[in-house]
This record gives structure tokens, sequence and C-alpha cells, in this order.
């Protein structure tokens, strides 16, 4: 008897006397008709795409929102969105979506949700009440405070548009005072600087795409600054239509950093000194022939070599190494920002960069101001200190705070002063520590369930739409706006905030435009060119009175934004703490990055808990040793920690992301932190070769399997490690496209993940990043398949490696026996509370406790390709066929076909000089290429 | 076939021979409705039928509609060869004749009663499929096979049951026999 019959008999034993004691359920299912059939087109059993905008950053990416109809209470269907996905040909996002974008339906399902309009009752708990209830207290307020003198004043977060047109026609009819809105990321100082060097005080769109030379100092590009999705696809593009050179300075380890060609760390607050060094370079080599004056050029200070060298940290043939590009570019860009515009010497930084970008000649090309952003309402943390200061002063009455958490972001004294308002009317979607404090809060609806516009850049206007009906008794900030303004007895022409929309797009770009807007999602205007003179009188009294900084004392601590977090916003999305952080692979907690310098002298490890204190600061956080990071700095991401007193700066307004005077002391306490990736060294493994195609000793022929014939297709992969930045966001689309559960983090330390593909970092000895996205190989002759005892994985006619989960029985052979460790075995049933079990996607499996779970290459998404195929009896067209994390990648480094096509994309680069398959000498013959890093070395 | 079914069970002892004992018992009746006790469980004696024909909100008759009016199938299942489900007709569409045929029979006037109360039919799923099962009827008319070949003379019934079995073993078969595909992630999802 073979093992397949052993099985079959065991299953016909088993099976039978199952039949006989329990019998199954029947009859009870439903089979419900529509009262009246859609009139959207929708077929059921398919999704419909529709268009819209994410609100979950304020970059604003297009979306097209995948929606799916399914069954509720009271037998009717409801539609609701089950994937988001990046709107093609949008300007700035084409086609992908960055981590926290993918992440961010979770917010819409999310179980902790405000679901009903609360008043703060006597007993000083909030308890729900009607919105008529709501409205009408929030109108006597407005107007007894009125009445005893009290200004009544509305903060909000960043807002654009139409929302923010009508937060301008409420606070006028009903006499508030809208104040400068509240942004962690206000980019003060930059748009000061831009003041300085332009006399335009705006936060340009930069054209990473052009430039052939990139040169970041402090800013975090590719995690939240400014437009960080858009940057990675220019950076892409960039990367694939010329030579580019990318060097990075900082004085931390960002996720930027680990992608630059080059990384300079430096120390602290020495970016000046650096500038300087360039500058002076640029005065003796610039391409401007004489049109920028003398004076200008004298204004500029001279440092010795040595100086900048003490100053920075860094040897000077390091120095002339940075500065070597800007003689052989044609089109070097120069970007300042993150925690090196964030720090006292901040402007004076941002003010040196502008005048290297003017001097290396590229400004005009590379820097459009005609296209920026639009930030001119975005207040500066001047602003936020005066409102402390006049709520004090007992001078606010009613203040409106909406989509915005000064009080987890600013000192713990705002949130006292904030007692001191008559009335904080909160609007808000989850319960926030702003909202903690408030006596009303209104309860938000996502921007999937509302209407609604953003324009995030002066010629980019773009929809939202909704999708679904509110799932809970909320409703959008414009309609809350509206029956306000109705409330407090005005006459308002609009009903809904849909009309107000739909009438103000209509006015604005006319009907034809509007219909046009409602299927692509955006409109974009044409502009024309803004070229900018720089003000040379003013920046060469500016430089002539430059002040060079103070080192910054050591040890300091550095706030740096997240990936995953952004300012601390997206830290409400579960998703979020179980997708590892790129940069440390850490998961769920808090804790703060040390060097392995620091770590050496104080005798740190991974878990071992410090106190770091200071004159208004004590923190007790576990410390993770991060190789890169350099000297005595140690990091914490925005989010991690609340009502962190940091320093405003004076002359911009900008918060100072740096805490010094610090003293740090082990308190001998150990907490565990789930570090996901075992090593960050290849440990001589070859999963990055060096040098490609290097003495990889192979098999060759020898091989006991039978070879493998494909008739049609064979599905493969190819993943160009030059374009992968490690931003995960592949890793977001692969959790919500397959239903994969969030374990939590008691599972994450026992090792349970589940993630179907994760990022590998594989760092260079000067912490340069290689990150290897890691999934299903797909293997040709697949180790896991010969070891399954009942054939639920095996290798199917088109190259797959299939997993059929009803036939698992859960022995985890499979799982033992791949190389690749990417096989996950489900060790519980895993919940999908209401209504996030409206989230599911319907083509895919639940799996129960017990499974083995893996990556299909998205078998949903082949079938619906190879339906649509045969209906038009053809094959697959090369690139109609997209799985979730190909197509989510904000730099196309995933590129997915069919390896038997001559013409695909993935054969040509399956079989580019750079493609490798990792662990080729085990013969396993999978069927992801990746294509190497040029010109690198990696520590083997 | 037996003796290698038979053997283990003996081997396996009592529960096997008395699971194998019903099982082989098709010559007991399948009582209709075949869904019995307070648990609303199959009785076991329906295994082989595994025909329940469940009773309708309304007492719709296939027979009437294709037989007798001559409506195609796809005038009603209209998603049929569009899209993975057939489609229910809407209770837009039954009123569509029903606002003026038959409009005092009793059946049609729970139909009416329905529709002016805004409310769907709550028709009781006859065929069904487990979860992980992905199955089109497009793909399956586009073969060209017949609403028939799974569902029955559906024509010729007044009231609705399965007549197929719906297990894997019933699909696979006929897979072979018109050389469809029979890869596991052709239907398991």
């Amino acid at each position: 008897m073979n093992r397949r019959d052993f099985i079959k008999l065991l299953g016909t034993a088993t099976g039978s006397t199952l039949v006989a004691s329990c019998g199954v359920q029947r009859g009870t299912e439903k089979l419900i008709p529509y009262l009246v059939p859609p009139e959207d087109g929708l077929i059921p059993g398919q999704p419909l795409f529709y268009p819209t905008t994410s609100t979950e950053c304020p970059e604003h990416c297009g979306m097209m929102v995948k929606v799916h109809e399914k069954p509720i209470a009271n037998n009717r269907y409801g539609r609701f969105p089950v994937k988001l996905e990046g709107a093609p040909g949008h300007p700035i996002n084409d086609g992908t979506l960055c981590i926290r974008g993918q992440a961010s339906i979770t917010r819409l399902y999310h179980p902790e949700r405000l679901k009903d309009p609360l008043v703060r009752g006597a007993d000083g708990k909030l308890s729900p009440v009607t919105w008529e209830e709501a409205y009408a207290k929030i109108a006597k307020a407005l107007g007894a405070s009125r009445g005893r003198g009290h200004r009544n004043v509305y903060l909000s977060g960043r807002t654009t548009g139409s929302l923010s047109a009508l937060i301008d026609t409420f606070c006028n009819r009903m006499d508030i005072e809208r104040l400068p809105e509240f942004e962690v990321f206000s980019y003060a100082a930059l748009r000061e600087a831009h003041g300085v060097l332009f006399g335009e005080r705006a936060i340009p769109a930069y054209k990473i795409e052009q430039a052939d030379f990139l040169l970041t100092i402090g800013a975090d590009i590719l995690e939240t600054y400014i437009s960080p999705t858009n940057h990675a696809v220019q950076l892409s593009r960039a990367k694939k239509q010329h030579r580019f050179e990318w060097f990075h300075v900082e004085p931390h380890l960002s996720l930027t950093g680990m992608n630059a060609n080059e990384r300079f760390v430096v120390n602290p607050g020495s970016e000046v000194y650096l500038l300087l060094f360039l500058l002076s370079h640029l005065k003796r080599n610039n391409r401007l022939n004489g049109t920028v004056s003398g004076d200008l050029l004298a204004s500029i200070p001279d440092l010795p070599i040595e100086e900048v060298s003490r100053r920075t940290g860094l040897e000077a043939d390091r120095l002339s190494e940075l500065a070597r590009p800007f003689d052989r570019a044609r089109n070097p860009l120069v970007i300042t920002g993150g925690v090196s515009a964030s720090q006292e010497s901040g402007l004076d930084a941002l003010v040196l960069t502008g005048m290297v970008q003017w001097l290396s000649g590229s400004h005009h090309a590379l820097i459009d101001f005609a296209r920026a952003e639009n930030y001119s309402r975005v207040g500066t943390a001047h602003d936020a200190n005066k409102l402390s200061d006049e709520l004090q002063g007992n001078q606010i009455g009613v203040i409106f705070l909406s989509k915005t958490d000064p009080v987890s972001h600013l000192p713990p004294s705002f949130k006292e002063s904030l007692r001191n308002a008559q009335l904080r009317v909160g609007l808000s979607d989850m319960s926030t520590q702003t909202m903690e404090v408030c006596d009303i809060v209104l309860p938000l609806s996502h921007s999937l369930e509302s209407w609604g516009d953003a324009e995030p850049r002066k010629n980019i206007s773009s929809i939202i739409q909704p999708v679904l009906n509110p799932l809970h008794n909320t409703r959008a900030e414009g309609d809350i706006l509206l029956q306000l303004l109705k409330a407090g007895g005005q006459d308002e022409p609009f009903s809904t905030y849909q009309e107000y929309v739909l009438k103000r797009w209509k006015t604005r770009y006319g009907e034809a435009a509007l219909e046009a807007v409602l299927k692509s999602g955006y409109h974009e205007t044409n502009v024309e060119r803004a070229d900018v003179q720089l003000q040379e009188g003013r920046v060469a009294e500016y430089l002539s009175d430059l002040r060079l900084p103070e080192s910054v004392d050591t040890p300091v601590l550095m706030i740096t934004p997240s990936i995953r977090w952004f300012d601390g916003r997206s830290s409400d999305l579960p998703l979020l703490h179980e997708i590892p952080d790129p940069v440390t692979t850490i998961s769920y907690g808090r804790w703060v990055s040390v060097s392995e310098q620091t770590a050496r002298r104080q005798n740190l490890k991974d878990g071992d808990e410090i106190r770091l204190t200071s004159s208004n600061l004590s923190l007790t956080l576990p410390v993770n040793v991060l190789p890169g990071l350099q000297g005595e700095v140690y990091l914490v991401h925005y989010g991690m920690i609340d009502s962190l007193p940091l320093p405003t700066s004076e002359n911009t307004g900008e918060r100072i992301s740096y805490i010094s005077g610090l003293t740090i002391k082990k308190t001998g306490r150990r907490t565990k932190l789930p570090i996901l990736s075992g090593a960050v060294s290849l440990q001589g493994r070859g999963i990055i070769p060096y040098p490609v195609h290097g003495e990889v000793e192979h098999h060759g022929p020898v091989t006991l399997y039978p070879e493998k014939k494909y008739k049609d297709y064979r599905w493969a992969m190819a993943i160009d490690l030059d374009l992968c930045i490690g931003c995960s966001a592949c890793v977001a689309a692969c959790y919500i496209e397959n239903n994969i559960p969030i374990v939590g983090e008691k599972e994450h330390l026992t090792g349970r993940e589940m993630s179907w593909i994760r990022i590998e970092q594989h760092n260079d000895a000067d912490g340069r990043g290689n990150f290897v996205p890691m999934l299903c190989q797909h293997c040709g002759s697949a180790p896991c398949e010969p070891v399954c005892p009942v054939f639920a994985a095996y290798h199917n006619a088109e190259g797959l490696n299939a997993q059929i989960y009803n036939r698992c029985v859960g022995t985890r052979y499979c799982s033992n026996n791949c190389p690749f460790k990417v096989r996950r075995f489900n060790w519980f049933d895993h919940d999908w509370p209401a209504p996030m079990d409206k989230m599911l996607n319907p083509d895919v499996s639940v799996r129960t406790k017990g499974i083995m779970e893996k990556c299909t290459f998205c078998v949903q998404r082949i079938r619906v390709a190879k339906d649509a195929a045969k209906d038009e009896s053809r094959k697959v067209r090369d690139g109609e066929l997209i799985p979730a994390c190909a197509q989510t990648c904000p730099t196309g480094a995933i590129v997915f076909g069919n390896l038997l096509d001559h013409d695909s994309r993935v054969y040509e680069l399956s079989h580019s000089k750079r493609a490798y398959r990792i662990f080729d000498d085990l013969g396993v013959e999978s069927a992801i290429h990746y294509l190497a890093k040029d010109h690198r070395t990696v520590e083997s | 076939m037996l003796k290698r079914i038979v053997i283990p069970a003996l081997a396996l002892g009592p529960p096997a021979l008395l699971a194998l004992l019903v099982l082989g018992g098709g010559s007991m009746p399948c009582p209709n409705p075949p869904i019995q006790g307070v648990f609303g469980r199959l009785d076991p004696r329906c295994w082989f039928t595994s025909a329940p024909a469940p009773t309708q909100p309304i007492a719709f008759s296939h027979k009437i509609h294709v037989s007798r009016v001559g409506l195609p199938c796809t005038f009603c299942h209209i998603y049929v060869d569009k899209s993975r489900r057939a489609g229910v007709p809407s209770v837009q569409k039954c009123m569509s004749c029903h606002s003026v045929i038959a409009v005092d029979r009793p059946e049609i006037k729970k139909l009416h009663r329905y529709w002016n109360d805004k409310e769907p039919v709550p028709w009781i799923k006859v065929h069904n499929l487990p979860e992980h099962v992905y199955f089109s009827h497009k793909r399956h008319i586009k073969a060209g096979l017949e609403c028939s070949a799974c569902h029955g003379e559906i024509k010729n019934v007044s009231v609705v049951r399965q007549v197929s079995s719906l297990k894997m073993g019933w699909c696979v078969t006929c897979h072979r026999a018109k050389k469809a595909s029979i890869d596991c992630l052709t239907c398991h999802k």
C-alpha cells in the first residue's frame, strides 16, 4: 500500500463515521434577489472599481477602490471595499500605493472607530447622544461664548480643496476664527528658507526623475518627506532612464539613507559646515558663468577643510568624494529636510541648500514652484504655542479640533491649557488623546464613506467619492459643517456636502471635466512654468549674518519619522504594527535604536531597557542595536512617545527633533523585542551574490526530479534589487489581498508571523541596505512538494507551487523542507470581528487552524485574467495580470509574467546579466529571478 | 473496490461497519423534507440522494415558466454567461410580467406583497458549494454545457431539488470526460 492509498482509506473510515454521527446542515443558505437591479453595471460575483483619493497622509495619492457585493442583514446586499490600489496614470503615484495607503482600508473597518456622537456628562464620561443634541449644544455654546466676549476658533490638520473652502465659509458666517492648520511635519523651515531665497514661501515639486545626481541631506524622501510615493516613483524612472547617482547625508540611519548609492554619516547639527564646503567648491566651479553677482559670491564664507572635517566628522577625501559629482553631473539636485531641517540651524542649512542648487545651475530644470504643494494654510509651532498662550489667558470660548491630534504631539502643557477653553469640540474617526479631553466628540466618516476632494498640489485636484454607506452613525466633516450652519440659524443653500463638492467642481472645471473626473479620479490643470529668481541682495545679507552653529551635545535623542506611522497617525492601524519596520525589522512595541559603538561601550544588547532623562524628559525604552547608526545618537520614531517636550526653532517655528543633555542609564530589566530578522548579514549564504555570477557551484544536471514541462504558461517573477527600496508596500498589499490574519505580538515573539512576503535586509558593512523581498519561489523542483503526505502541496502545469488548503492536514513537513522559510502555519483560528469580516477578499479562502499557507502568485488574479483571455480565445497578455505586490510597488521593482512568452518583460529581465536565483545551487529551479545591484560590494 | 473499503472497515471495528451499513442503505427512502430534528440535520438516509427540495417562500414553478410559457433560462438568469454567478431575477423583473399576468393567484399575490413592502424574496438556495470552491457559470456555459447537465430537467419540475451530488468526484469525472482542466487550482481557491 503506498502512502496515498493509506491516507485514502483513513479518510474513508473516519469520513463515514462522521457522516453517521454528525450530518450536514443544509437548506439554510439564502439566495437573495435584487429588488431592483443595480444601474451602475455591477455584475454579481464581479468587483467594481471606483476612483478616489487616499487621505491617510497629506500626500493624497489617487486610488482605485475594489468593491465587492456582500450579503448583510435583512436579506439585503451591501457593497464593501476589499482592496485599495493605486490609480494608474495619477500624477502623484501612478498606479502604485505605499504601505500606509494599502493599510488605510483597515481604518474603515477598525473595530475601535467612534460610532456615535459623544457628549461629556456631569460624571466626566463621554456618552452617546443624537446628532441634533450635539449640534444644539454646540450652537448654544457658540452664542454664549460670543456673548462673553470669547473668541471661537477652528483648528484642523492640513485641509485642501472643497473642505477648506467650506471651513472658510463656515467660520466667516459663524464668526469663528480659523487658525493656521496643525501639522507635525509643517515644513516651516523649508517655507521660510524659500522666502529668504526667492520671496516665495512655498514647497516646490522636486523633479527627481530628471536629475542625474541627487544629494539628499537628512530628507527622508522615501518615508514621509512631502511626497514620498511620488519620490519613489520618480527615483525608479530616473534609475531606469539614465545614469543616476544618489548620495545621502544624515546624522542617523533612515530607510532613505540605506537606499542611496553612498551614505555619509555626519555629526548631528553639522550639516551647515558640509553645505558651506559644497558652496565654496561651487563658488570656484559653478556653471553660471558670472551671472551671479560678485557680492553674493563674496558673502559665502570660506572654511578650511580641516574645520569642516572636524565639525562633520567626515575625512577630507570623503568630503571631496561628496563634492565631485557636482563637477560631472548635468542636472544635480540637492534636497535638505527631515532631521537636518528640524534643528536649530535648520534654516541656515536650507538657505545654503538653495544656494548650492542655484550655483549648480539646474535649479530651473529641477525645482518647480508652479506645481507647489498647498501648504500655505499650515501653521508652524509658533502658531501652536500662541494658541496655547491664548488658551491659558482664557481667551478662547469654543474650540473645534478637526482631524488633528495636537495633544499627543505637543508638550503636556498644551493639554492643560486646552482645558481652559469653554467648550472643546472634537471631530475624529478614532479616539485620540485630543478627543479624550474634548467635551463633544463628533465621529467622522471614513473617506471611503464620504464625498470630498483634495488639492495636494496647485495643479492637481483629486476627487473623493463614497463607495459604501457609513458603517456607523458617522458623518463627513463637510456635512457636519453644513448642518451646524443650519443649527446656528444660518440660511444654507446646500443640503448635503455632496451637492457642495459637485457644484464647486462644476463651477471650477465645467460639467464635462466633472464627468471625466468621476471615472479617472483626478483633474490636472496645465500650469505655466513659474521661474523664481534668487533674491541676491537678501541672500547675500543673510549669508553675511550667518552664525556658524555650535555642535549638538551628545548623547542626543532624535525623533525621526517612520515609513509605517508617518507622524504617528498611522499607528492606529494594527496592520502597521504587524508589518515590521524595514530599518530595524521590529514589528510590535516601542524601542530606542542605538549604535553598535554605544552598545559596546555601555554593554547593551537588544531588549536591554535604558532610561533616558533630561531636564524635562524621562523615558524608559528597550534598546535595539542598529548597525549603520553611528555615534551617541538615540533614535525613536514619531508616534512611539506622546507629548514629547520638543523645543521650537525661534526663527522658523519648526519643531526641533533633537533632545540633548541626556543622561542614559541601564535599568537592568529586559524586554523581548520581536526582531523578525535573525541577522542582517549574509552569513556566507550568498543570498545576494558578489560578484554576480561568481563561482557558485551548481549541481548541474544531476537531479532526481523529472524534468518539468510547461505548455501555455510558466508563471514567474523578476525582482530588481536595485529598485527595491524596502518600503514594505508589497507586504501590506499582500496582507489585504490574501486575507492574511494579523496574529499579534505574542505570536511574533515565538516566530509565528504570517506574512507571505517579507522584506529581508542584508546590509553592507557601511550601513547601506540591500532589501530582498522574499516570497514563495514557486520552485520548479520544489522541496516542499514531495514531502506532503496528502498531496496538498503539488506543482501545477503552469509552474505554480500550489497549496490546496482543504487537503492540508498540517504535518508542517513542507515548511520544514522549504529553504526559503516562506510557508506559514495557522496555529489558531483567526478572528475577523465585525465589521472586519466585510474586508475579506471573497476570491481567497480564509484559512483555518492547522492549515499551511503561502504565496500563490495571487492565483485568484491569474484565474480572472485567464477567464478574460478565454472569452476572447487568446492567451493572457503580458502585463494584464499583476499580483498585488507587483501592482503596488512604488518603484516597479517586481515584474510578473509568463516565462514561456519570450517577448514578456519577465523573460527579458530573467535573462539579464544581473539576474540570479537565490540558493540556485540547491537545484530547486525557482521561478523568481533577482536582479542584483550594480557596482556593489556586499559583505558575505 | 468494495473489498478495499470493507476490509479496513472491518479492521476498524463496529463504528465503521455501522457507517458502511448506513451508507449502503440506499434502499431506505429519503424523507421529504430531508432536514429533520431539532438540530436541523440532514437525514443520513438522504446522503446518497442528496436531494433536498426546500419549501420556497413562493411556490415558484420552473415547469410553468420554461415548458409552458417557453422562457429561455437566460431570460431570468441573466448573468449566467457573464459571471460566476447565474443570478436570480430581481423582484422588479418578476413584476414586469406579473403586474398584469395571473395577478389573482395566491402565489402571485405573495409576490406583490414582497414588491409592495420593498422586500426581496428570501429564496432558499438549493445548490450550495463549499466556500473554498471557485466555480464559474460563465466558463461552463461558454464551453457549451447545457444547464440541465448539472441542474437536471428543471423545465419539467415544479419544485427544484438538487439532482447532482456537486461533490468533487462528480465534478472531476465530468472534467476528465470532457478533457477540461483537472488541476486542483482550477476550482480550489
